[in-house]
């Protein structure tokens, strides 16, 4: 097995005023394999979304390494770390994100046309990929028209529309009922099966963290426990 | 389409931003409208002026001459070495009642002796009917402005100054000063313009030899300003002798100044309405952040945040460059339409004005978008994506 993301001594902090700062991350090394699914718990505060915010390269670290498939991302340029982010990383957040003004085949063409596709092979990769995740009849809808579900399943559309090698999700079922959070856990570990796809997610939810093969917990910045390979 | 979505998701103040721009170009449009058209004037009376020397009263200035002289001295003048030929003018305004406002330039009657064709390089084209001759005493040709005001038409009569004209014809539309004017054969002008001239006056003057202006045409070859010296100390007198260039320095610079104004004007709206653009974009980034946040982490570059920002800009200043033109075009064309400036066509919407107007707004629309634009293109994708 390869590594998918490294994350060596990783410190973060923010500044809130004069001499106020709070330590988001105090150290943290943390290796996820390629084709892992893992989920990060802990606390609010505890730093998990500032561990995920850097290891998808949204964020860069005060000090330490990060790094996803051998290439060192912390000290890459602003372009450079975009593109990386636009092709091997997917994001899927809590509140969805989607562009209220596009319509769901928009949304999910988009990110593709920023990986650099033409607006019609990028309209076509998209209505493809909402066609394998049940949403055909759905792409011309604008986010407001679809359910919270159908939500989350265009931002998973999103996500993968450039065949990234790891996908983020930040609390990816927050937002959700019970049953459709487990339809989208459903989706997230199909994909994670059949396409080998590296995923970290972030959650609170107990029963979504047991749908992953591996429980990292962080307490006050630091890994406070990483269970390793857990049973399903 | 999607910048359009962008741009009116908040419709009441796109539309108001957009309105205020619209102000901006509708001042631009009516105002340059008024320089185009003044402009055009001048450089008719440019070229009218071009080839001649003119020699009017010594109380009147810049060729403008409606004072009486002598008509005879058209034989004088042409004893000049280098003066090839001489044609006695009348100028007097059409209508006597002298407190009507006229923007532009005035009606006007030229009557003239005709010694002046196929010397004059400046020709009027005749759109219907034929141009005036000599021997067409009782007839006048009559210009494209003062059809309507005097009811003329080809073969019909017009009433100037109390007397009946019959007309022979109605001179092409040229958009300088021959279109607000009648011409009438010089003995038909002496005799009328002799009556506007006080009696005391009146009575020491032969109708005969009447003339407000003597124009003359130098030798082929010969500067028409270098002759202005010779024919003043030929003619002797008190004469006001202009060449080409004191027309053009007696209309140009206060032209213009006049421009100048007129623009400053019209460009400081333009400005106000561009401020309403960088306030407007600045609020749309500032609620937008965390979409930009979004745009961020899912690949978009600084160059394509920017671009974006700057595309809805730049929609804002061409809409209200197109609508700001089309309320403009309907200003000017209703203004010439109806007789509040007068007979005279006083707005000339050209392509050029029109063309420059919108670019100007685009290029407006641009600027304002590329500060708030370089701003949403450094916001950091985390931070973005927290805003609330």
């Amino acid at each position: 097995m390869t590594t998918a993301l490294a994350i060596n001594g990783v410190t973060r902090r923010y500044r809130l005023g004069a001499d106020n700062y709070v330590h988001a991350l105090r150290g943290v090394s943390l290796e996820v394999e390629d084709g892992e699914m893992v989920a990060i718990m802990g606390p609010s505060g505890s730093g998990k979304s500032t561990l995920m915010h850097i290891a998808g390269g949204l964020d860069v670290p005060d000090s330490g390494e990060a790094w996803i498939e051998g290439t060192r991302i912390d000290t890459l340029s602003d372009r450079k770390l975009t593109r990386l982010r636009s092709k091997r990383v997917g994001f899927v957040f809590q509140g969805f994100n989607l562009l209220h003004t596009l319509t769901a085949k928009e949304n999910v063409a988009l990110a593709a046309e920023y990986a650099g596709l033409s607006k019609r092979d990028a309209a076509q990769r998209a209505q493809e990929l909402l066609g394998m995740l049940g949403l055909r009849e759905r792409i011309g809808h604008r986010p407001a028209e679809l359910s919270g579900g159908e939500q989350q399943r265009v931002a998973v559309a999103r996500a993968l529309v450039n065949d990234p090698c790891m996908l983020m999700a930040d609390e990816p079922t927050g937002n959700l009922d019970s049953v459709t959070s487990a339809e989208i856990m459903d989706l997230l570990a199909r994909v994670n099966v059949e396409q080998g796809m590296t995923i970290v997610l972030v959650t609170h939810d107990h029963g979504v963290a047991n749908r992953c093969r591996r429980l990292v917990e962080m307490q006050d910045g630091l890994i406070a426990n990483d269970g390793g390979e857990q049973g399903l | 389409m999607r910048i359009f979505r962008n741009v009116f998701r908040r419709k009441m103040r796109a539309f108001l931003t957009i309105f205020g721009i619209t102000i901006g170009v509708l001042a631009l449009v009516v105002m340059g409208s008024v320089a185009e058209k003044l402009q055009l004037l001048v450089d008719g009376g440019v070229e009218y002026y071009a080839d001649k020397v003119i020699v009017t009263d010594g109380a009147t200035f810049a060729g403008f001459g409606m004072s009486p002289i002598s008509a005879s001295l058209v034989e004088d003048a042409e004893e000049i070495e280098g003066i090839e030929r001489a044609s006695a003018i009348i100028n007097f305004l059409l209508d006597d009642d002298v407190t009507t406002i006229s923007m532009g330039t005035p009606p006007m009657v030229e009557a003239t002796d005709f010694r002046n064709v196929g010397y004059q390089d400046f020709v009027t084209p005749v759109a219907q009917g034929r141009d005036l001759e000599t021997g067409d005493e009782g007839k006048v040709a009559v210009g494209a402005d003062l059809v309507n005001q005097l009811g003329a038409e080809v073969g019909g009569t017009v009433e100037i100054r109390g007397e009946e004209f019959e007309v022979v014809g109605i001179y092409a539309r040229t958009l300088s000063a021959p279109d607000a004017a009648v011409v009438m054969t010089l003995e038909d002008g002496q005799r009328i313009f002799l009556e506007t001239l006080p009696e005391t006056i009146r009575e020491n003057i032969d109708a005969d030899d009447l003339a407000t202006s003597i124009v003359l045409f130098p030798d082929e070859g010969l500067d028409p300003d270098e002759m202005t010296d010779v024919v003043a100390e030929e003619l002797g007198g008190d004469y006001n002798v202009q060449g080409p260039a004191g027309f053009e320095r007696f209309v140009k610079e206060p032209l213009a100044i006049f421009n100048y104004l007129i623009y400053t004007v019209a460009l400081i709206a333009l400005v106000v309405g561009t401020l309403s653009i960088i306030n407007t974009m600045t609020m749309s980034i500032s609620e937008r952040t965390r979409e930009i946040g979004v745009r961020k982490a899912i690949g978009a570059t600084r160059g394509a945040i920017m671009r974006q920002f700057i595309a809805e800009a730049a929609l804002i200043g061409l809409s209200g460059g197109l609508l700001g033109l089309g309320l403009g075009a309907l200003v000017v064309s209703s203004a010439n339409a109806s007789d509040v400036f007068g007979t005279t066509q006083l707005f000339l919407l050209t392509s050029r004005l029109a063309l420059g107007s919108v670019l100007f707004s685009l290029v407006l629309g641009v600027l304002a978008g590329l500060y708030p634009a370089w701003h949403a293109a450094r916001l950091k994708p985390v931070q973005a994506l927290r805003y609330e």
